[in-house]
């Protein structure tokens, strides 16, 4: 049996994310997490804010699953990470998108190819993914680049790329790592409206940023991250 | 965007041939790698033909030497006699013929050794041979013969060349360990070659590894993605070096024949059957080359979470 093909994780209705003390240590180092209690419900629209070096990106990577808890339990979609097997980790991942802070576009591929990884990834061929890439890309206004390498994108198209990638699966939880971060206050607007819109189509929604502004004006939940632990989850 | 190169790239997509590497080789990486897989499936060819010749050579000398026995008839010793000792031989099951070898014939024998010794040898008392045939499937031919001889009244020496093919076998057996040895160091020191690689291959597209291990991608997807392209490396690695040792074993026969005394015999250790190493050289290097890059690619994915 092809593994790319594995049955997908079911859909449940408990909550999406959810951290039970969790700690977290690079190697040696002191805990860039200490004790982090937080539950994502289903269809939510969150932020993360804290100074930098806080812990932000370090909790969205847990989240993520590109780092695993060194202590405490970590669910996703219901699913104990810690308990879960080496096998099960990938198929949690195809229901996570992410938006990485510098993109992490391949650079070797053109930006057709760079949407078209999620879809090759779970075995599928050409003829089942290029209409949902070229309609995607139609979207955020890329029709015309799709042969295009990244390099001769702006970096405005560029995060428009890397944010099609992470959608065009189709992933229940969605998360952002500093994406105004690089951008006018403008441009920031225009794509927490963008993710506002997919969160509407019911996709749940995280967004680490350190722009106290930003998230005043957006008027939902927010966890605040300071020396390794969440201090407050406040409802708007 | 040149609309001909576009529609080129729909349709290679739509066949699903045109999908580009998700994880591509570094020209940079891949020709040296290339060369020394050539050489080491040049090398393993040549260690292979080598053996092969040993093992024709052998089965060759040691099926003559115990298809054959030479009886030494001491006594009686008239040529009435040794035609009646060959009748008593023939007589024996598992035997296929019987010959007395004819003065003439070991004084030829003599002459070919001895030179040229001339009249004298009329005088010397040549020795009274029997040449047996034999089935070499047969057992135990040498004690029953000799004792058919005795019981019809011959004092006679069976000689069943057993001292000879022992040491064929034994040299042949040492060559064709050296070749096995070497065959399989080479194929170690292909498949080191190639994991190397296969992790630096890693190391290189690294971001990209890690990219397609966050969208989910399981360790054997990406692992194939590595595999497919080392497969492709050491066949047509393989195809060059199973060449390259086609042509100087060619070379090397027609060298010998050329020369033309009883070298020439090389000619009769390696055949145009042998080609089958050839054609399995580059099989074998690429699935080496499939196996390597697989557990180097499994090994560099579990560093990742
Ligand atoms: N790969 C790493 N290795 C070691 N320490 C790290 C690594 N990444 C982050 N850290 C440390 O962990 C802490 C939290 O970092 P990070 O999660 O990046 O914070 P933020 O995203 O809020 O700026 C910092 O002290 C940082 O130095
Ligand atoms: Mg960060």
């Amino acid at each position: 049996m092809n593994p790319a093909t594995l049955d997908p994780i079911p859909e449940t209705d408990g909550p999406i994310v959810r951290f039970d003390r969790v700690g977290f240590a690079y190697g040696n180092a002191n805990p860039a997490l200490r004790d982090v209690s937080l539950t994502l419900e289903r269809g939510g629209f969150y932020f993360l804010t804290g100074p930098s070096g806080a812990g932000k990106s370090t909790l969205l990577k847990l989240m993520y699953l590109a780092l695993l808890p060194t202590r405490g339990s970590l669910k996703l979609f219901d699913v104990d990470v810690g308990a879960a097997g080496r096998d099960v980790l990938p198929l949690l991942r195809r229901k996570i998108g992410v938006v990485f802070q510098d993109f992490r576009l391949l650079p070797h591929l053109t930006v057709f190819d760079n949407l078209s990884i999620p879809f090759r990834v779970r075995g599928m061929g050409y003829e089942e993914y290029a209409e949902d890439v070229e309609e995607l890309l139609k979207w955020v206004g890329l029709g015309e680049r799709m042969d295009a390498l990244p390099e001769t994108l702006s970096g405005g198209e560029q995060q428009r790329v890397a944010i099609a990638r992470a959608v065009v699966g189709k992933p229940s939880l969605l998360i952002a790592d500093e994406p105004t971060g690089n951008v006018d206050p403008v441009m920031g607007a225009r794509l927490i409206k963008l993710f506002v819109e997919l969160n509407r189509f019911g996709t749940t929604v995280v967004i680490a940023t350190h722009d106290q502004e930003l998230v005043r004006r957006a008027g939902v939940p927010v966890f605040r991250i300071e020396n390794g632990q969440v201090t407050r989850g406040m409802a708007p | 965007m040149n609309p001909l190169l576009d529609l080129l790239a729909r349709i290679k997509r739509f066949l699903g041939i045109g999908e580009t590497a998700l994880l591509p080789a570094d020209r940079r990486q891949a020709r040296p790698l290339m060369i020394v897989v050539a050489i080491m499936c040049a090398l393993g060819c040549l260690a292979g033909l080598i053996a092969r010749a040993g093992f024709r050579a052998a089965d060759t000398w040691t099926s003559d030497l115990r298809s054959a026995m030479t009886v030494l008839v001491e006594e009686p010793r008239t040529d009435q006699d040794l035609i009646r000792a060959a009748t008593v031989i023939r007589a024996v099951p598992g035997v296929t013929q019987a010959e007395p070898m004819t003065r003439q014939r070991a004084k030829d024998l003599l002459e070919s050794v001895g030179s040229d010794i001339g009249p004298l040898l009329d005088e010397l008392d040549v020795p009274r041979l029997i040449e047996v045939g034999v089935d070499p499937q047969a057992e135990g031919l040498k004690a029953r013969i000799a004792e058919q001889l005795e019981t019809a009244g011959f004092q006679a020496e069976v000689d069943d060349h057993s001292r000879y093919s022992g040491e064929i076998l034994r040299t042949s057996g040492v060559l064709r360990g050296f070749a096995l040895v070497a065959l399989v160091a080479l194929l170690g020191a292909a498949g080191a070659s190639i994991a190397f690689a296969a992790r630096a291959a890693l190391e290189t597209r690294r971001e990209a590894v890690e990219i397609l291990h966050l969208v989910g991608a399981q360790d054997a997807f990406v692992a194939a993605e590595v595999q497919a392209r080392f497969l492709r490396l050491g066949f047509v690695s393989g195809l060059a070096g199973a060449a390259v040792a086609g042509l100087l074993v060619v070379g090397g026969l027609a060298v010998m024949s050329a020369g033309a005394t009883g070298l020439t015999q090389g000619g009769v250790l390696i055949q145009w059957s042998d080609v089958w190493i050839l054609l399995l050289a580059p099989v074998v290097t690429a699935a080496a080359s499939a196996l390597a890059a697989w557990i180097a690619a499994r090994e560099t994915l579990r560093e990742l979470v």
